[in-house]
């Protein structure tokens, strides 16, 4: 039985991005700073408005990450969403978001 | 008359091709990176009743572990070590060092520190008791050992040998992996303490039980290894039959080295089984990918799978002398949605992908924007065994199989070359058109497959994962 039970989709905006990553490597000491890198924006072009993941986590880590996310939350920059009941999907029609780069092709 | 011998054909394995170069397989070699994680304030600790494959003597002895620490105080890392009973602790103290206790008589103990531990960071720790040369030692992070005079030997008492806490107290607040204890080593241990310091350290990233080798247990006298990646109750002993017992349930984080994952697990490390070391890895915990089995799996194997947000595998294997490069996968897209990719070579300027164009269904390597060779398949339906051929500088030449079926392509734009250089990512193009995909093996030859090859791979791709 796996201790990843939960999965968090965190959707940042640009602007606090960079933070969010600060916290992010606080959960995860290894590599955490890279953890918002996926871009998003209205159109699906450059330049990306927004980043988010899809993380497995562990019972606390869930916890420490949406407490350490709280105050974005509140200030209206990051939307934290459960993972395990919604799809990537829904989360980007819900917020009119699309992945950057998602063209025909992006080699 | 004389009997004709039944001959047995052998099963057809990957690795007797040649120009093997990267041979991943999600039933073997899948790696998370579990630790304890021990709360002082809940007083948590891992325990065993004294034993005498644990039980001190006038012997060579030696312990090791990763240790993590989250606050400061009074921690028993390794400990077997009771008022009276005293044996052996090693822990780190509020003066920010590690400090190794032996006791010779249950009582008297010779004491001595080294070196400064900082928080929120993994350190390694090795001590070790000399008989011959009557010292102890200990070395932090790899460097080199320590020693102080100890001529009484170490006390056979009745303490339980306890990870996390000593002397029912100095609860660890932290996290432990990879801990191990022997005795004996082949040779004293004079002989073999920086072989077994420097294996272990690694250069930093730790062993796990599976990277050790048959000569070495043997040589360091190894009596037992916790690779401490369960998620609760027993931290079982991989080497011998010392399993710890958990006391206040201690929880799993993130470790230093890796362990098996097991279903649902996010995936740290894919080893390659090629030989060659061409592993695939994720250092950042949110974009791993998650291992599923059982009835999550295929054909009663286990498979890997992307999340198409941010998951993706990467390793640094040396493409540039290929000429050719075959790549086999057995697997099938979750969602054909956002144009996913399965997997890219990084070339000197952008890439080649293996890509799936979500409006059109069309399936094939793409170089640059809309250029590509392709057939139109829905990869969402079933899970099939790929076969790709890509050449090196060479945007035309490409051919593809599915199934074992050679496929008439079509082209989009213009397919440009591309000189391959270092670098294979799955689950992406490296960095974006993350693709939501299953995936049970994946073979990369440096070597231009035809048909004959293809045969083989793919039927032994399909007989194990029942490809449609």
């Amino acid at each position: 039985m796996t201790a990843y039970t939960r999965r968090l989709i965190i959707v940042v905006t640009a602007s606090a991005a960079g933070a969010a990553n600060a916290r992010a490597k606080e959960v995860d000491p290894e590599g955490g700073e890279r953890a918002f890198t996926a871009g998003l924006s209205p159109t699906g072009e450059e330049p990306a408005t927004h980043y988010w993941c899809s993380w497995a986590l562990r019972e606390s880590d869930d916890g420490a990450m949406r407490t350490k996310l709280a105050a974005a939350v509140a200030a209206g920059l990051a939307r934290v969403f459960n993972g395990n009941a919604r799809t990537p999907e829904s989360v980007l029609a819900e917020l009119g978001l699309a992945m950057v780069g998602r063209g025909p092709a992006g080699a | 008359m004389s009997s004709i011998p039944l001959l047995r054909r052998r099963r057809f394995r990957p690795d007797q091709l040649p120009g093997l170069k990267l041979w991943l397989d999600a039933e073997r070699g899948v790696l998370t990176d579990g630790a304890v994680a021990l709360a002082a304030a809940s007083s948590q600790y891992l325990t065993i009743a004294d034993n005498g494959s644990l039980s001190g003597a006038d012997i060579d002895e030696w312990g090791a572990c990763w240790f993590w620490r989250d606050s400061n105080a009074d921690m028993g890392i390794m400990s077997k070590y009771v008022t009276g009973q005293r044996e052996f602790v090693l822990e780190y103290y509020t003066n920010q060092q590690i400090y190794l206790t032996v006791s010779g008589d249950g009582d008297a103990v010779t004491s001595f520190t080294t070196g400064a531990i900082s928080a929120s960071a993994w350190h390694f720790v090795m001590w070790y008791h000399d008989a011959t040369n009557n010292l102890i030692a200990l070395s932090i992070n790899g460097g080199a050992f320590v020693t102080t005079a100890h001529t009484a030997g170490i006390f056979n008492g009745t303490a339980p040998f306890e990870l996390g806490r000593y002397n029912s107290v100095g609860h660890l607040d932290g996290r432990m992996d990879s801990a191990c204890f022997g005795k004996s080593p082949s040779g004293g241990m004079a002989a073999r303490a920086t072989e077994i310091r420097d294996a272990l350290y690694n250069g930093g990233s730790g062993r796990v039980y599976a990277d050790l080798t048959a000569t070495q247990k043997s040589d360091w006298g190894l009596v037992s290894w916790w690779n401490l990646n369960e998620s609760t109750g027993t931290r079982f002993d991989s080497h011998g039959t010392n399993h710890l017992t958990p006391a206040n349930t201690p929880g799993v984080t993130s470790g230093i080295a890796a362990g098996a994952a097991g279903d649902s697990d996010p995936v740290a490390v894919w080893q390659d089984q090629s030989g060659l070391g061409n592993h695939l890895t994720q250092a950042t915990a949110s974009k791993r990918p998650t291992l599923q089995t059982g009835a999550n799996g295929q054909n009663g194997l286990p498979v890997v799978l992307c999340d198409g947000v941010d998951d993706e595998l990467t390793n640094l294997m040396d493409f540039s002398a290929a000429e050719y490069v075959t790549i086999y996968f057995a697997g099938k897209l979750v969602s054909g949605a956002g144009n996913p990719c399965i997997y890219a070579i990084t070339c000197a300027t952008a890439k080649v992908d293996v890509q799936y164009i979500t409006a059109t269904t069309r399936y094939g390597q793409n170089t640059i924007n809309s250029d590509q060779l392709y057939v139109t398949l829905d990869l969402t339906s079933a899970f099939r065994a790929f076969g790709n051929l890509h050449r090196n500088n060479a945007g035309n030449a490409y051919a593809l199989w599915v199934d074992g079926a050679s496929q008439s392509l079509s082209t989009s734009g213009t397919p440009a070359n591309r000189v391959f250089s270092s670098g294979l990512a799955l689950g992406s193009v490296g960095g974006s058109l993350y693709g939501n995909l299953r995936v049970g093996e994946l073979l990369a030859y440096f070597a231009q497959h035809g048909q004959d090859e293809v045969d083989k791979v793919t039927g032994y791709l399909r007989r194990r994962w029942a490809t449609a």
